[in-house]
């Protein structure tokens, strides 16, 4: 692990000084999603949270929670919340990722995201990591969706804590974020070598 | 100087031997890891290639460290088995090195040739082969759905079984699958309304039927053994109950089943239940403890075990007490978990000497720190076949000289319970 951290790490550096040249603290892009339409993070600016949430088409751990990130953008969506998908395996095809979209009906866009900015911009590790932003592009939020999976191999039968939701529900209360980091486990997303 | 750092980490990384995926990396995942993971298999994604595995190496690395991966559940030492699914630490340390040294690819001469596979069937073409009478829908999400589905053999006389192959129709949702076979009508009976000719069923099938095989991911079928069948008289049904994994989208399942006859058995075969019904565990009590036990009353050669409970079950230990006293482990699961239930064979039949007591002992955690805790906050768990009650036996599978011997052995065993 130690030569990809490595090379994160200076993947990082070299990108953070254009990342915090940038007035809002996001970096300038223009992601396309699964339909075709173009996404920049001016049309983040009106919203009140942005959720990036790092996902894989052959990962069950990620694939899983499709029906719940659906809830949740049904529910968080119309309070001011926009929600996205984002492509965290730069190696397979966007032709393959445009099925998977549609064959697990993604309610939301559903980013393709070829440099892996946004991963490194937030610092996701996995798929599935979700990640809340500010509309000025703050991280208040990084880590798991829920603590449905406890450990590798151990899945909880009843999901207790809903830490994306209790993300959101501080966000838009105006409160801190209680555990603004909670360890993902899933997927790694591959980092082009 | 995190360039240069990089570079030093490469050099000494060079120094010593450094696995490569071509070298020391390809045939671990080959013998262990591409029966199932491979394109059409039950793994969700293929392990045939360098680049497949080399995305992958940071969760490869994760995995099987944890030992989540192969799923093997015995502990070594502890009875010896067939098929052992379990790598060696050298194997753990040389996937671990790998993956921090940045999955080097090395030479391609040292590539061994990629295993070759058998599709469809792995014994060949069945001599009749069953489907479940119509597709199943699994919703996408939601709790697992545990579904009992009665196909009548409709047998004109007894058949005798000499091997069955399951074959999961949806592998992203099927998780696992266990074949019973019911002469009481009772399963027919619980299915009569329904058009997919199932029920609902979780820890069995609901019924006294009596378990003729299974299927869980990585399980290899077995070959016919000359002389051993299962005598299927002629109003048998096969009940088989599918263990389905909501998998993110809706999905649909047809899944077969596979079955080999053969002639009228010569030699004898016994599966003993043993186990005990005297569960009753207060809530947030992490460590209860179940214990049953069964004397021989005649020699045996123990073939096969099967260990069975639910959710909160966390330890399983079953063991042969000798006639001179002496010990012999037969199976212990540390990390019991009901998504991955074995059957488990012996690589050599136990010979166990008349007079010989199998002790269990299974251990529960029905506390709040048990992540497999259904209810939370928990409840009280009593015996049961639903996911809120717990079940505590093993599947002990029996060989004899002749089914005479096997008939008189189950005999004098009920005999003396």
């Amino acid at each position: 692990m130690v030569p990809y951290a490595r090379m994160a790490a200076l993947a990082c550096a070299a990108l953070w000084p254009a990342l915090l040249s940038y007035a809002g603290g996001f970096p300038q892009l223009s992601l396309t999603d699964t339909t075709g339409r173009a996404h920049t993070p001016g049309e983040w600016a009106a919203k009140r949270a942005i959720v990036l949430v790092f996902v894989s088409t052959d990962c069950p751990l990620s694939n899983h929670y499709v029906p719940e990130l659906n809830r949740i953008a049904s529910s968080y969506g119309p309070r001011g919340v926009a929600i996205y998908a984002v492509q965290g395996d730069a190696t397979v095809s966007d032709a393959e990722v445009r099925r998977h979209a549609k064959e697990f009906a993604y309610g939301f866009p559903y980013l393709f995201d070829p440099a892996e900015s946004l991963a490194s911009f937030t610092g996701a590790t996995v798929t599935p990591q979700a990640a809340v932003l500010s509309p000025r592009g703050e991280l208040l939020y990084l880590g798991r969706i829920d603590n449905r999976l406890e450990d590798f191999g151990k899945e909880r039968v009843q999901i207790t804590e809903f830490h994306l939701r209790d993300a959101l529900d501080a966000v838009l209360a105006g409160k801190p974020v209680s555990h603004p980091r909670t360890k993902a486990l899933g997927c790694a997303i591959t980092r082009k070598k | 100087m995190k360039t240069l750092a990089l570079l030093v980490a490469f050099a000494a990384g060079a120094i010593a031997a450094t696995p490569t995926y071509n070298k020391d990396i390809a045939p671990i995942l080959y013998q262990n890891c591409a029966g199932c993971h491979r394109p059409g298999e039950v793994a969700p994604f293929s392990l045939l290639t360098y680049q497949d595995t080399a995305k992958r190496a940071a969760l490869i690395a994760s995995v099987t460290k944890a030992r989540v991966m192969p799923p093997w559940k015995a502990e070594p030492g502890y009875g010896e088995f067939r098929d052992v699914r379990r790598l060696t630490d050298e194997q753990l340390a040389l996937i671990q090195q790998w993956a921090a040294n940045g999955t080097p690819e090395g030479n391609a001469a040292d590539k061994p040739a990629p295993p070759k596979f058998t599709d469809g069937w792995q014994l060949g073409q069945p001599d009749r082969t069953l489907t479940i009478p119509a597709k199943f829908a699994v919703p996408a999400d939601g709790p697992d759905v545990y579904r009992c589905f009665v196909i009548p053999l409709n047998l004109e006389n007894a058949a005798y079984l000499t091997a069955l192959e399951f074959r999961a129709d949806n592998r992203r949702t099927v998780h696992h699958a266990l074949v019973f076979a019911d002469i009481s009508g009772l399963a027919r009976k619980k299915a009569a309304a329904s058009p997919d000719g199932g029920y609902t069923c979780f820890g069995g099938p609901g019924v006294p039927a009596g378990l003729v095989g299974g299927w869980a991911p990585g399980i290899t079928p077995r070959k016919p053994i000359a002389g051993y069948a299962a005598t299927l008289p002629k109003n048998t049904d096969l009940v088989l109950q599918i263990h389905y994994h909501p998998s993110g989208t809706a999905a649909q399942d047809q899944s077969s089943v596979g079955l080999f006859f053969g002639d009228a058995p010569t030699k004898g075969r016994s599966l003993v239940l043993l186990g005990s019904q005297d569960i009753d565990i207060a809530p947030g009590d992490a460590h209860f403890v179940l214990r049953a036990s069964q004397m021989l009353p005649a020699d045996a050669e123990l073939v096969g075990i099967t260990p069975h409970a639910h959710y909160v079950c966390k330890d399983m230990k079953v063991n042969a007490i000798l006639p001179d006293g002496s010990t012999r482990p037969l199976i212990w699961i540390k990390d019991w978990d009901f998504n991955w239930q074995g059957a488990y064979t012996y690589a050599d039949p136990v010979k166990l000497p008349k007079g010989t007591r199998i002790e269990l002992e299974y251990t529960y955690d029905n506390s709040d720190k048990n992540p497999r805790n259904p209810a939370h906050p928990p409840v009280r768990v009593t015996y049961g076949e639903q996911t809120t009650n717990e079940m505590g036996l093993a599947f002990l599978s029996f060989a004899f000289p002749t089914p005479a011997d096997a008939t008189a052995f189950q005999r004098a065993l009920y005999a003396a319970r």
